[in-house]
């Protein structure tokens, strides 16, 4: 008995062991790092980092069941436990901070509205969609140290059209449309606090990797900095019979070289992120640095060191050539680090910009602070082809959208007629309101989609503390499918990481577009003033009150005014106003039948009616001294 | 409406008098001439006129919302009734140019309609006198009403509505007001006539029209019941009472089932009455409620809302106990008071109580701030636009500029109002006591307690 006892504990140690090791075998996940360079023609370079975690995870269990998230390896814990307390299916978080410029960068990889913006799609089986949005946007709130829990259903609206879900949205992830849920925060700031819990999420955080290069205060210096955090279901493989979780984190920043440079052009990672990369982050599959050297065709600039391999991409007759470090097979042992290092031989090389073939710019219109106009332009600069879009416009419950000047047309003045419009109307105080138009863009033109809205005056207390800096209209959202890929910086894809959407041609180009976000000023009541207002305004309402009090509960006498000089201040004044000038010389006149009995109604007439003719006769000491009395 | 018989009748007794065409060529010409011009765009966009209940931008969102198939109350932008929107839906289908011509008619209806309230109030205080002219003092021979009035106060009455300036401004902008002016002058004649199906009718439409005028139904109840007592002294007053109230409630429940089937939802119910009850759209207008709304604290809002609501409407009943012989003055009286204290009162609101005064012309003589009324009434008038152009368009003025001027048209309003009601208490008086002794023989009147 007593040597087979550890013999028996070892053996059922094992077999616990041996599952463990299964389930964790059994949901298998993978990592990859990527960042992409490309200098942009006004000189500009755009760099975008992006982390994809993949995990095997059989996440929607069928039949209802639980959400089940476990065992986490590479996926983080902290963000993993927030979809699945919440019961999210698909998350969408950009966090940006300045504005992507389309008609001179092209598009963004990853499109984002600047401030905050948010979608989820929650499963089919969540049965209160509004309350599960309000936890996980506290939940990320706390995550990512961003305002997120000042989103309520002001700012939160459902669109039908223009969110679709990006990954898998059939069979156990079918879901209703109501389980959409997006809103944005356009006056959020995203600067290092955010930054910091969001680098967190990395396996390798920043100590090594791509991710070494997160320098806070390089960063949140440039002209676009923006953070997104991007979870859908993919397909685990082609059959698609079973489903993956994918994360990416994502963050693209745009550096202007020229402006911090004295004109000069030249970028390098340790200029512009002060650190050089120091090798792959040792979890990561794939740990890659592109540069986009297409423009580089007169060589106009050198790129050190040697890049580990040159490839060529081409789809639908459009070529890009990249340089790609592979951080695996780079000879760290050799160099000190990796420092990309672009040097212009001349001292600004900028070149021709050319718009892409579709974007969108909008604006306020109209003067004063009662009404106000928004303009959206549509340039669709293909030589022939129509371009089907989808426009989304979401504005707060205080600019009162009027539907019935919702006007499309373009600039030679033809009306388009838009072939879908949905409109949800706001509420105040409650919902914002939400317009969604399809329209089909004439070829080589530009649509102005136009409307105008009330200022709404808000509660005193429902101003910012800047009351007068103006409110923030957060950016329409043009959806669209492209079919030709050259405007592009990368071409949207449907699989995971960069590499699947710079090497795999497609036919169809999902594309997303943010415009500027509008700055609103709202007549502003005077803040000082509560006491004074409340004051005035019942001094107003007690002249009503005490007048009709007073009409309605006294009645019309005679009064003595001989009495009345003695003391009273309403005498004196007579007097000296000269109306009571005539009242010393004679009696005056009062009403005997009032005096002595309780006072009658009007219509007690008949004893009244005999004081009528002898009424002057009738003042006499007798009844004034009664008088006297009473008053006394 | 009801003024078409009327106006077929009146030929028969005697020829539409010369005036009278003037007076209609007149304002329609106004009308015409202001609708035309560009200027009725402005107007329609101006808060004196048009408040988020009457305005026509608003009315102009409804039907392109029901256009698109979107129930108008969903949102926030509608609040007019579903019957009035179903008015409007249908005279856009038939044909865009009906609608000014229908603002037109309205206006001329509604001048009708106060003409004949006129015509009537002054035979019915006629009458009165008649009955009580034995207990009147034999001094105040020159206080009564002569046959003379019937002629004149209602054509007064008809020029103070159809060439009222507010009225011209109030109808090119098409702001729903004029609506709510014609119901209440139809609830106003129809009270007068005594018919008690055609007066709870017209109240009716006008309570569930502009929500106030619910409390019209007590002089309309009270002034029935005498009537009856007239005809029929057996005829108990209680119960005659009760007969209106209840012929009331079923008119007014009906129309509110009438609107519920438009939709087939009750939310114009929150959209319509909840909105004028809860005033949540502090857009600045001429009334007391927005700034002080605007400013309020947040725990104390709920506690003014109800106080406001109340002092709107609880003038009722010591009106009701103070002038329970004289429901028709009452009345007038109550026009007037929802006008200052509703939550969303336009000039179109005040103006239709201007045009009643005439019949209370014979109380001017002891009414005292008639000029500081009229001065700030011009003050306001001018310059209220002045002033929002100078807060919201040129930045140079702020709210408290604006607020000041709606404080004075406020007050100008409830002086107005105080003044006549203490002019009739006090020609009452007269009546009965003798007008004031002749000058030398001292200061007549001062008020003394119960």
């Amino acid at each position: 008995m007593a040597e087979r006892g550890p013999t028996l504990l070892f053996s059922v140690f094992f077999c616990l062991l041996c599952y463990v090791f299964h389930t964790v075998a059994s949901t298998k996940d993978e990592y990859s790092e990527e960042l992409l360079i490309i200098p942009f023609r006004s000189g500009q370079v755009y760099s975008h980092f992006e982390f994809t975690t993949l995990w095997d995870v059989d996440f929607a269990q069928g039949g209802g069941g639980r959400y089940k998230l476990q065992h986490f390896r590479l996926f983080p814990r902290a963000l993993g436990q927030v979809m699945t307390e919440y019961r999210v299916q698909e998350m969408h978080l950009t966090l940006t901070q300045g504005m992507w410029q389309q008609d001179k960068w092209g598009y963004p990889v990853t499109s984002a509205a600047p401030g905050a913006e948010l979608w989820a799609w929650f499963q089919q089986e969540v049965d209160d969609v509004d309350q599960a949005w309000f936890g996980l946007t506290n939940a990320l709130s706390g995550l990512f140290c961003a305002s997120l829990n000042f989103i309520d259903s002001t700012s939160t609206a459902t669109p039908h059209l223009s969110f679709r879900p990006q990954g898998l949205a059939e069979g156990l992830f079918s879901t209703k449309p109501s389980h959409l849920q997006y809103a944005t925060l356009p006056r959020e700031n995203v600067c290092t606090e955010n930054l910091t819990p969001w680098k967190k999420l990395l396996p390798c955080s920043t100590r090594t990797g791509l991710a070494a290069l997160f320098h806070a205060g390089q960063l949140y210096n440039t002209q676009y900095s923006s953070l997104g955090v991007h979870l859908r279901p993919v397909c685990r493989n082609d059959s698609c019979r079973d489903a993956s979780l994918e994360l990416r984190q994502v963050l693209s920043t745009v550096a202007d070289p020229p402006a911090t440079l004295n004109g000069k052009q030249d970028w390098s990672m340790k200029r512009y992120f002060s650190r050089s990369l120091s090798g792959p982050c040792p979890m990561a599959v794939t740990s890659r640095v592109y540069v986009d050297v297409t423009t580089n065709q007169t060589s106009s600039f050198t790129l050190k060191p040697e890049p580990t391999e040159l490839k060529l991409t081409n789809y639908q007759g459009y070529n890009r050539k990249l340089a790609v470090y592979d951080l695996w097979s780079f000879p760290f042992h050799k160099e000190h680090g990796l420092n990309v290092d672009m040097k212009w031989k001349k001292e600004v090389s900028y070149k021709e910009l050319f718009p892409p073939r579709l974007y969108v710019h909008r604006f306020v219109t109209g003067y004063g602070q009662e009404h106000g106009g928004i303009m959206s332009l549509l340039y669709n600069r293909h030589p022939y082809l129509e371009q089907q879009i989808i426009y989304m416009e979401l504005l707060p419950w205080f600019t009162r959208m009027y539907l019935h000047t919702l006007k499309v047309e373009t600039t030679e003045g033809n009306l388009v007629q838009p072939l879908l419009t949905r409109y949800t109307p706001g509420r105040d105080r409650q919902n914002p309101y939400l317009l969604e138009i399809v329209l089909t863009l004439p070829p080589d033109s530009t649509t102005r989609i136009s409307f105008s809205f009330e200022r709404a005056f808000l509660k005193w207390t429902e101003y910012p503390p800047d009351a007068n800096h103006g409110f923030y209209i957060s950016s329409a959202v043009l959806t669209t499918i492209l079919r030709q890929a050259d405007n592009f910086t990368v071409p949207p894809h449907m699989g995971s990481g960069l590499q699947s959407g710079l090497f795999h041609s497609s036919t169809e180009f999902p594309l997303r577009l943010h415009t500027e976000t509008l700055l609103i000023s709202l007549p502003t009541p005077d803040f000082s003033m509560p006491y004074n207002v409340i004051c005035l305004t019942c001094t107003v309402i007690a002249i009503a009150f005490g007048s009709l009090h007073n009409l309605t509960t006294r009645r019309f006498q005679y009064t003595d005014l001989k009495k009345a000089n003695s003391g009273g201040m309403r005498a004196w004044l007579a007097q000296l106003f000269g109306r009571g000038k005539h009242a010393t010389s004679e009696d005056k006149l009062r009403e005997p039948g009032k005096e002595s009995e309780d006072p009658g109604e009007e219509s007690e007439t008949s004893e009244e009616n005999d004081y009528i003719g002898e009424q002057r006769e009738l003042v006499t000491p007798r009844v004034r001294a009664e008088s006297d009395k009473k008053d006394r | 409406m009801s003024a078409e018989p009327r106006a077929e009748q009146r030929p028969q007794f005697r020829p539409v008098p010369k005036a009278l065409k003037y007076i209609f060529g007149l304002g329609l010409g106004a009308r015409a001439v202001l609708m035309s011009s560009h200027l009725a765009g402005w107007l329609q966009d101006r808060l004196e006129l048009a408040s988020p209940v009457t305005s026509w931008t608003r009315m102009t969102e409804g039907l392109s919302l029901l256009d698109h198939g979107i129930s108008p109350y969903e949102g926030d932008m509608f609040h007019e009734t579903p019957l009035v929107l179903m008015l409007f839906y249908c005279l856009s289908k038939i044909w865009g140019g009906l609608i000014p011509i229908f603002f037109l008619l309205v206006d001329l209806v509604t001048g009708c309609l106060v003409h004949e309230v006129g015509t009537n109030v002054c035979r019915h205080l006629l009458e009165k006198q008649g009955r009580h002219v034995k207990s009147y003092s034999t001094d105040s021979l020159s206080l009564l009403l002569t046959g003379k009035q019937l002629n004149s106060v209602p054509r007064l009455m008809l020029g103070a509505y159809l060439l009222n300036p507010l009225t011209i401004a109030s109808c090119a902008a098409y702001s729903t007001t004029g609506l709510h002016n014609l119901v209440i002058a139809g609830a106003l004649l129809a009270a007068v006539q005594g018919n008690r199906l055609l007066a709870t009718l017209a109240t009716a439409v006008a309570s569930y029209q502009c929500v106030y005028p619910e409390i019209f139904i007590i002089p309309v109840a009270m002034y029935i019941a005498q009537r009856e007592q007239q005809v029929n002294p057996k005829e108990d007053y209680v119960t005659s009472v009760l007969h209106t109230l209840l012929s009331y409630a079923l008119w007014l429940s009906s129309l509110l089932f009438l609107s519920f089937l438009c939709f087939l939802s009750w939310d114009f119910f929150s959209a319509t009455v909840g909105f004028v009850m809860l005033a949540p759209d502090l857009t600045p207008n001429m009334g007391l409620f927005w700034y002080f709304f605007t400013e309020m604290f947040e725990h104390f809002r709920i506690f003014f809302l109800c106080v406001f609501q109340l002092n709107a409407v609880f003038y009722v009943i010591p009106l009701a106990v103070k002038l329970r012989d004289h429901p028709m003055f009452h009345l007038h009286l109550l026009v007037g008071l929802t006008a200052v204290f509703k939550s969303y009162p336009t000039f179109g609101d005040a103006a239709l109580f201007l045009s009643l005064l005439p019949v209370w012309g014979h109380c001017f003589k002891y009414m005292r701030n008639l000029f500081l009324v009229v001065c700030m009434w011009l003050y306001s008038i001018v310059l209220a636009p002045v002033l929002w152009h100078l807060w919201i368009y040129y930045g140079s003025a702020n709210a408290n500029f604006f607020y000041a001027v709606t404080l004075a048209y406020a007050t100008a309003q409830i002086f107005l109002l105080t003044d006549l009601l203490y002019a009739f208490l006090r020609r009452e008086f007269h009546l009965r006591h003798g007008p004031a002794p002749k000058e030398g023989q001292g200061m007549p009147i001062l008020m003394n307690l119960k």
